[in-house]
């Protein structure tokens, strides 16, 4: 008793506190939550949930996949809880549920999309109690977080082990995610890219070296990037899913493609001509259809939306197109397949890296082992005239840039991120790409924006 | 021309530990570099190998990278005896060990250093390191899921920020002979130019470094960090 009425006297209190945060402009803040969490340690076993709960994680594209889940469910009339910013971690979830009850405890959303963290869903995932579990993908990521693949399958496994109401909804061409639930009773949904004939390069390290049942070298029927695609053990035959929505024919630069599924093809239209957000697309069509939202509803939905503006800008300056792009520092995988998408891009261009993470509260802690297994010889390319790096790291990045083969003219290490401007080129490119990190997305956002004023001074100059 | 091997790449490649192998055969100037993947038989088995590398993998890829050189056991206690240099890097040094212990499980290992190891998944550790070996600083990181314990017998860098291989002595690896393993993680070798030196020095080459000036540059500027005097080492554990 006394217990129920302390969580609706902490549901009250962090209310008024979330009340007052909305009000002074400072929505996106998870203190309402972490001060729920602080007086009452179970609030999000109490605080009750929407009907529709959909659970987003995995390594990359939470952040991505969770949005448009969101602003499709939106579009389809649905009132959504989510928290856009990409609070993952309990403090987040607890102010998304907080936001998502009014003061009895009964749900005021028809749905709540919540990004949960990979490492600790087997925490998080009991007490959301979500219908659909999406697992975007498992590979390589900080070691500090997620020390391995296998590691965080365990851990993901675990949480999913005490949701087997939950639907697994699956990307069938991940050859570590897609073996989830295998033991569990959860009903699995299969997603994924059919053979575009896409020339993967080849990666300096593998997300998926040998067979997890026998420890042989599988070998791969296609890949679209990195050990994302299709494989088969030599040896003890282990093969990748089958999906149940497949897009098997993909126009990346119309940006459409023809998703099959039960015998019908739907042609839908995809939010960017990368092959990674092409497979965000694929989990939300798997997800809305598992829904019964009709396709050609889902399609019209899909065509309103966008990625995120912390994921993807592009603005364009006196013939230049200037990107900000998310990369992840410390993320092999986010990194190397954005590496890829920008060698093969055929322009001439420039690159900016922002991507010290600053780990912790010290800005100087900053691990490198991902230095060494991300794939910075893809940067190594005649179309790439010059890699500016900056932040504290920018030693190891010289040293990492020179063993990528990149020669030494083509690079500038720079200690101060203030310095960059006066080191960028815009004669003779096309384009500019600032490759940040989650946290750094302001600062890619400030450079691009320096660098805009500079070309369109520039500009003015000449035609004066 | 020297020659290293580098065991089960596919396996033990986990934190950038594959181009350790790498930028030391780069500074060795003509180096042959023999990748022994799957179940082939190791080249260290026929003799003229100068270095061994072995690097940090998962759990499950160490329990297969064990069933691959239990056969070569006799093969490998004669190298290392013998003095050729090897080096095994995260929790590959384990294997050298006795047995990993993982809950009830008891894993044997070479049996080649008289040390075991016990995993612990959930009290994962890491930290930022500083430590010392033959006069010269150390410097790296470290994320342990599993500790060694008897390893003071064949002390390798004497630890000064961080922890040691069992996760609170001032011990961090093994040394023995020319066998170098350490729980420091990911490009050790590139955090670590002077230690590439003693490695060049025991096989009697060229000391000179591949990118020497971009290197030690990168050494210095850490090290000034790691030595500042109100320096933290702790990051985030479990």
């Amino acid at each position: 008793m006394f217990s129920t009425i302390w969580f609706y006297l902490t549901l009250w209190v962090s209310k008024c506190f979330l009340y007052f945060y909305k009000k002074t402009g400072r929505e996106k803040d998870d203190r309402p939550g972490l001060l729920a969490m602080y007086l009452c340690p179970d609030f999000l076993e109490r605080v009750r949930k929407p009907k529709l709960v959909v659970a987003v994680t995995g390594t990359n594209g939470k952040t991505t996949i969770s949005n448009l889940v969101s602003d499709v469910l939106a579009l389809d009339g649905k009132t959504v809880a989510y928290n856009n910013w990409g609070a993952n971690c309990k403090a987040g979830n607890a102010r998304l549920f907080l936001d998502a009850v009014d003061i009895f405890n009964r749900p005021t959303k028809d749905a709540a999309v919540v990004e949960a963290d990979e490492r600790l869903c087997y925490n998080t995932l009991p007490w959301m109690q979500p219908d659909y579990i999406i697992v975007t993908n498992i590979c390589r990521d900080s070691v500090l977080r997620n020390a391995h693949q296998q590691y965080i399958f365990d851990r993901i496994e675990k949480g999913i082990a005490v949701v087997p109401k939950a639907k697994l909804i699956l990307n069938a061409d991940d050859p570590v995610s897609s073996f989830l639930g295998e033991r569990l009773p959860n009903q699995r949904i299969y997603y994924g890219i059919g053979d575009q004939g896409t020339q993967a390069f080849p990666t300096l390290v593998s997300d998926f070296p040998v067979c997890p049942r026998c420890g042989s070298k599988p070998r791969f029927r296609f890949r679209h990037y990195r050990d994302i695609g299709q494989f088969v053990c030599p040896c003890c035959g282990l093969t990748s899913k089958e999906s149940q929505y497949l897009a098997t024919d993909i126009d990346l630069a119309g940006q459409t493609a023809t998703v099959q599924e039960s015998g019908t093809q739907t042609r839908y239209p995809l939010i960017s001509d990368t092959i990674f957000n092409a497979y965000n697309i694929m989990a939300l069509i798997a997800l809305l259809r598992s829904l019964g939202m009709e396709q050609e509803r889902l399609a019209a939905h899909i065509a309103k939306i966008h990625i995120p503006e912390n994921r993807l800008t592009l603005e364009e300056a006196g013939g230049i197109q200037l990107y900000t792009f998310s990369a992840k520092g410390q993320n092999v995988s986010a990194a190397s397949t954005v590496f890829e998408y920008i060698a093969k891009e055929p322009s001439r261009k420039e690159l900016i890296l922002l991507l010290d993470e600053h780990y912790g509260d010290d800005p100087e802690i900053e691990l490198i082992t991902w230095l060494y297994e991300s794939d910075f010889e893809y940067l190594k390319q005649d179309n790439i005239e010059k890699i500016i790096v900056a932040g504290h790291r920018y030693l190891d990045y010289h040293l990492r840039l020179l063993l990528a083969g990149i020669p030494e003219e083509k690079i500038v290490c720079l200690f101060d991120e203030n310095d960059i401007l006066e080191h960028v080129q815009t004669r003779g490119v096309s384009a500019i790409y600032v490759l940040h990190d989650v946290y750094t997305f302001s600062k890619s956002r400030r450079i691009r924006d320096q660098i805009k004023e500079r070309i369109l001074r520039e500009q003015q100059e000449v035609e004066a | 021309m020297k020659t290293i091997e580098v065991l089960y790449p596919e396996l033990g490649h986990l934190y950038g530990d594959y181009y350790n192998a790498a930028y030391l055969s780069a500074s060795m100037g003509e180096a042959q570099v023999i990748q022994t993947s799957e179940w082939a038989a190791p080249a260290f088995t026929q003799g003229n190998v100068d270095v061994i590398y072995i690097g940090a993998m998962s759990e499950q890829n160490q329990e297969f990278a064990l069933q691959r050189l239990l056969p070569h056991r006799e093969a490998m206690r004669a190298a290392v005896e013998g003095g050729t240099v090897v080096l095994a890097t995260g929790n590959a040094l384990e294997l050298f060990g006795s047995f990993i212990q993982d809950g009830e499980r008891e894993l044997p290992c070479l049996e080649i250093l008289d040390f075991h190891a016990v995993r612990d998944m959930d009290g994962r550790k890491n930290c930022l390191f500083l430590g010392e070996f033959a006069g010269e600083k150390i410097v790296g990181h470290k994320g342990q899921a599993s500790f060694g314990y008897g390893l003071e017998k064949y002390p390798f860098i004497q630890v000064q920020g961080g922890f040691g291989s069992d996760a609170t002595g001032k011990n961090e690896g093994v040394h023995y002979k020319n066998f170098f393993g350490t729980y420091l993680m990911g490009p050790f070798l590139l955090l670590n130019p002077y230690f590439v030196k003693h490695i060049l020095k025991i096989l009697e080459l060229d000391t000179t470094l591949a990118y020497e000036k971009e290197i030690l540059e990168a050494y210095r500027f850490r090290l000034e960090e790691l030595t500042r005097p109100d320096r933290s080492f702790a990051l985030g554990s479990e």
